[in-house]
C-alpha cells in the first residue's frame, strides 16, 4: 500500500516538475491535469484504504490443540485486494497500467496525446461510475478565503508565510476534492490461490 | 408502505423502477450484478446479455447458474467472445419464422454445444433483474400483484402471452400485468407533469410517441378527447416491430471511420472496431449535443500492451455526423415515401429481419399511413379522434409528440422529427415538453402499476393493440396445383378492454376429439372496424402470427376421434393478454387455445 502511495506521489511530482522544469518540452494540453488527478486520485484511495485497514482482532486464548497444524500462509489484507482490483478496473477501462509501463520519451506528443484520450476516458468512466467526488471548496481558484478558528485542518493546506493562529487570510490556489461516496465493486472470494487478484489477464485468441 | 414496481425488460437493458407508496416519485432501483471478473455491484441497468462462459469461467452469484453469467461484465465479456454471447433474446419473440421455445441462441453460434431458447433468455434475464434488485434492496417486498412488464406496442398477442409466460417462469406469478413500452413512456410524462399535462394538450389533439431506443423503434398513437367533462386519452395506433435504433447509427458511423482509415492504409481488427463504436457513441453523443463543436478527435487503442505506441488516431467532424445520423436516418421525406421492405436479393439469411431501410423517416410514414387505414376502417376511432380524423390524405398526422429513447436527447433530431411532421402535416407539429428520454419505460410501468392498483390518475383507454382472426380452409373443389386460399375470421375486435369477453355465438366449428388440431392465427394492426364474425375472403393481407393447437379430450358421452361442434370464445384477462378457448356447444366444457409454434 505504501509503495502504491510512494509511486503515484513520485509520478505526480515528475509529471508536475516536467511542465514547470520543461515547458517547451510540452506535454499535450490534456494529458497533465488529466494524468495529475489519475495520480492524485490513487493516492487518496490509497492513503483512505490504508487508513481503514482494519485493526489486527485480539486473539481469544483457547486451549492449544495437541499438534496444531501447519499454518496457511497469512492471506493478503482485504484492502490490498481490493485496491488492486481497482487497478484492474484502471487498466481494463483506462489501459492505466500499460499507459504507466510504457516508455514515452520516444513518443511524439501526437501519439501520447492520442493515448492520453484513451486512459483519460476510460479512467474518467471508472472514477465517475464508483467514486463520487466533489471539490471541497466552490469557490473559483483566485477567490479570497478567510479561515477562522476551529476550520477543517485537514481539508485545507496552507501555504506561503503562515502564522501560528487563525484567522487566515488567502487566495484559493486548487479548490481541493473530497470523496462523497465510494461504491467500489464487492470482491467475490476466488478459487484461485494467488494473494490479489490479476490486473489484467494473459490474452490468448482462439483461431 | 406498498411498493409499486415497473420492469422494462427492454432489448439492450433491463431495468426496475419503485413507486413507493401513493406519492413519491417513482426511481429506478440498483441492482446487484457482476461487473468486473470478480466484482460485484450495483447499477441501475442490468444489460440484457447473458454470456455463456467456456470451463470455470468465472463463479456464478448466489441466484445464478453457473451454464450463464450476466451483468454487464457478461455484456463486456461477451463483446470480445460473439459466439457465446446473447443479445437481442426480446427480437426473436416476435420473430415471425421461428418457435421461441427451441433452444437457438446464441444464433449461428459454433463453439456453443448447449444452446437456449428465447423464452428461457427472457426468463433467466427477469429473475437477474429481479433477483438483483432483491439483493440490492432486501427491505422491499416486490408483490407481483403490484408490478407491470412492459413490450413494445408492435409486440403481438403471442409474443405478449410469451413475455407472461417468461414472467411466470422466473417466479412472478399470475398477477404481472404487461404495458406496452410507448404507453409506460407517456405515462411517465404524466407523472412527471402532475395536473400540468393538461395545459399542454387540447381535445382532438393526436399525439405520437417516438420512441427509438438502441435497438427498437416503437411507434403509438393516443389521442386526445373530453369525455363528461374531463380529458380522455385513447390509444389508436401501434406501429410495427422494427429492429432499427441507436445502435445502428453508432455502427454507422464506425463503418465510416473504419472505411477512412482502410483507405489510407490501417486495417481494424474486431476488437478495435468495437472499441471505435464505443469511441463514435461517445463522440456522436458530443456532437449532437453541443453546435459549436466542429470535431472530436477518437483514440483507437491495440489489444497489445504498447499504447502509446501504437494508438490510432482517427476523428468524427459535424459534417459526417449530421450526414450518417440526421441524413441517414432521418432524411427530410415526402410524405408518400415508404421504406424499403425486402432486400434485393432473393435470399435472406435467416436470424432477426433486422430493417433493411435505415431511413426512420419512412418507417414513420408507413406507420402514419398504416394508422390512418386503422382509423378509416373504423366508425368508433373516427368517432374518438373526432372530425379532423381523415381530413389529410394518405397519413395520420399528430399534433404533438412524446420523444423517448436516448437518442432523442440530441435537440437536433427531435426538430428533425418535428419539422419532418410538420412539413407533411402542413401546420406546426410540436413537442410535449418535459420529457425525459431515458428510462421513462421503467418509470412509466411503476407509475402505471400504483395507478391501476389505487386508480388514482388518468388512464389510456387501450385494450387489444390488434384485431384477431383464426384462418379456416375454403371448402371449395380440389382442382390441381391451386391451393384454396385461406379465409380469415375476426374473433377478436381491436380495442378489447381488459377483463372483457366475446363468443363467436353464431359459429360453430367442427373438431376431432383426442387428437391436436392446429389453427393458424392472425392478426391486423390496419383494420380497426373489424368486428367479431367479420369474414375476409383472403388472410394473405394479414399478419399471420402463431398456430395455436388443443388436443380435445371427447366431452363426456362421446368417443375419441368424434367430431364435436364447437364454438369460439376470446377473453382480455385482467392482467391484459388475450386467450382463446373452444366451448363445447352440447355440455358447455371448455379448452383454452395454447398459443404455439409460429409459422415455418
Amino acid at each position: 500500500m505504501k509503495l502504491l502511495v510512494l509511486i503515484s506521489g513520485g509520478l505526480l511530482v515528475l509529471l508536475n516538475a516536467a511542465v514547470l522544469l520543461m515547458p517547451e518540452a510540452g506535454l499535450p494540453a490534456g494529458a497533465v491535469p488529466g494524468l495529475s488527478l489519475l495520480f492524485g486520485v490513487v493516492i487518496v484511495i490509497a492513503a483512505a484504504l490504508q487508513r481503514s485497514e482494519p485493526a489486527p482482532t485480539p486473539v481469544v486464548s483457547a486451549p492449544l490443540p495437541p499438534a496444531p497444524a501447519p499454518a496457511p500462509p497469512p492471506a493478503a489484507p482485504r484492502a490490498e485486494a481490493e485496491l488492486v482490483a481497482l487497478l484492474a478496473l484502471l487498466q481494463e477501462k483506462g489501459r492505466l497500467i500499460d499507459f504507466v509501463n510504457e516508455e514515452i520519451a520516444p513518443a511524439s506528443d501526437e501519439q501520447v496525446g492520442a493515448a492520453a484520450r484513451v486512459v483519460h476516458e476510460g479512467c474518467r468512466k471508472v472514477i465517475r461510475e464508483y467514486f463520487e467526488i466533489a471539490p471541497l471548496r466552490t469557490e473559483t481558484e483566485g477567490s479570497p478565503i478567510q479561515l477562522t478558528q476551529g476550520y477543517d485542518t485537514a481539508a485545507h493546506r496552507l501555504i506561503g508565510s503562515v502564522p501560528d493562529q487563525p484567522p487566515y487570510r488567502g487566495q484559493l490556489v486548487h479548490p481541493g476534492w473530497e470523496a462523497r461516496a465510494v461504491k467500489l465493486p464487492r470482491l467475490e472470494p476466488t478459487t484461485e490461490s494467488r494473494r490479489w487478484p490479476v490486473i489484467a489477464p494473459a490474452e490468448i485468441e482462439i483461431a | 408502505m406498498t411498493t409499486y414496481f415497473g420492469i422494462d425488460l427492454g432489448t439492450s437493458h433491463c431495468a426496475i423502477a419503485l413507486a413507493q407508496g401513493e406519492k413519491e416519485a417513482p426511481i429506478l432501483a440498483p441492482i446487484t450484478q457482476r461487473v468486473t471478473a470478480s466484482g460485484v455491484a450495483e447499477n441501475p441497468l442490468l444489460p440484457s446479455a447473458i454470456y455463456l462462459p467456456a470451463q470455470g469461467e468465472g463463479t456464478p452469484l448466489p441466484w445464478e447458474d453457473e451454464r450463464f453469467l450476466t451483468g454487464l461484465f457478461a455484456r463486456e465479456r461477451g463483446a470480445l467472445q460473439p459466439d457465446r454471447l446473447i443479445t437481442s433474446a426480446k427480437s426473436w419473440l416476435c420473430h415471425p419464422h421461428v418457435d421461441p421455445r427451441t433452444p437457438l441462441l446464441p444464433w449461428g453460434s459454433q463453439s456453443v454445444e448447449a444452446k437456449w431458447s428465447p423464452l428461457e433468455v427472457s426468463r433467466q434475464l427477469l429473475r437477474h433483474a429481479l433477483e438483483g434488485s432483491r439483493s440490492a434492496r432486501p427491505d422491499l417486498q416486490l408483490e407481483p400483484a403490484h408490478g407491470v412488464i412492459t413490450v413494445p406496442a408492435s409486440f403481438d398477442e403471442s409474443a405478449r402471452n410469451l413475455t407472461l409466460e417468461a414472467a411466470r417462469l422466473a417466479g412472478l406469478g399470475e398477477e404481472i400485468t404487461l404495458l406496452e413500452e410507448p404507453q409506460a413512456a407517456f405515462y411517465a410524462w404524466l407523472e412527471r407533469q402532475g395536473s400540468d399535462w393538461r395545459s399542454q394538450v387540447n381535445p382532438g389533439d393526436l399525439l405520437l410517441v417516438c420512441d427509438v431506443g438502441g435497438g427498437t423503434a416503437d411507434f403509438s398513437l393516443i389521442a386526445v378527447s373530453e369525455r363528461d367533462g374531463t380529458l380522455a386519452l385513447d390509444r389508436v395506433a401501434v406501429g410495427e416491430h422494427l429492429l432499427l435504433g441507436g445502435d445502428n447509427m453508432d455502427l454507422a458511423l464506425a463503418h465510416g471511420v473504419a472505411e477512412a482509415l482502410t483507405a489510407n492504409g490501417t486495417n481494424l481488427d474486431d476488437w478495435q472496431f468495437l472499441a471505435l463504436v464505443q469511441a463514435a457513441r461517445s463522440a456522436k453523443e458530443q456532437l449532437l449535443a453541443n453546435r459549436e463543436m466542429t470535431e472530436v478527435s477518437l483514440a483507437i487503442p491495440t489489444r497489445g500492451r504498447q499504447l502509446v505506441a501504437s494508438t490510432i488516431r482517427a476523428s468524427l467532424s459535424r459534417e459526417q455526423v449530421e450526414a450518417f445520423v440526421l441524413e441517414g436516418f432521418f432524411p427530410q421525406t415526402a410524405p408518400d415515401e415508404m421504406p424499403t421492405m425486402r432486400r434485393s436479393g432473393g435470399l435472406r439469411e435467416a436470424g432477426l429481419a433486422y430493417a433493411p431501410d435505415a431511413a426512420i423517416s419512412r418507417h414513420l410514414a408507413r406507420f402514419l399511413s398504416r394508422a390512418r387505414l386503422n382509423v378509416a376502417s373504423s366508425p368508433a376511432l373516427q368517432e374518438v379522434i373526432g372530425p379532423r380524423a381523415l381530413t389529410q390524405e394518405g397519413l395520420l398526422l399528430p399534433d404533438a409528440v412524446l420523444f423517448n429513447g436516448g437518442a432523442f436527447n440530441a435537440p437536433v433530431l427531435r426538430e428533425r422529427v418535428l419539422s419532418l411532421l410538420s412539413a407533411w402535416a402542413g401546420r406546426e407539429v410540436r413537442e410535449l415538453q418535459g420529457a425525459q428520454p431515458d428510462h421513462a419505460v421503467a418509470l412509466g410501468a411503476a407509475a402505471y402499476a400504483r395507478l391501476r392498483a389505487t386508480g388514482q390518475g388518468v388512464r389510456i383507454r387501450a385494450g387489444t393493440a390488434r384485431s384477431c382472426y383464426i384462418g379456416m380452409e375454403s371448402a371449395a373443389l380440389a382442382v390441381p396445383g391451386r391451393r384454396p386460399p385461406i379465409k380469415a375470421l375476426c374473433i377478436a375486435p381491436q380495442g378489447m378492454e381488459e377483463g372483457s369477453r366475446i363468443a363467436l355465438e353464431g359459429e360453430t366449428f367442427y373438431l376431432y376429439t383426442g387428437e391436436p388440431t392446429e389453427f393458424r392465427f392472425f392478426t391486423s394492426e390496419v383494420r380497426g372496424g373489424d368486428q367479431p364474425g367479420t369474414l375476409l375472403p383472403d388472410a394473405s393481407q394479414l399478419d399471420e402470427s402463431a398456430r395455436l393447437e388443443a388436443t380435445l379430450p371427447p366431452p363426456e358421452g362421446h368417443a375419441p376421434g368424434e367430431e364435436v361442434p364447437v364454438q369460439i370464445e376470446a377473453v382480455v384477462t385482467e392482467l391484459g393478454n388475450l386467450q382463446l378457448f373452444l366451448v363445447h356447444v352440447g355440455s358447455g366444457q371448455r379448452w383454452q387455445l395454447e398459443f404455439n409454434v409460429r409459422m415455418e
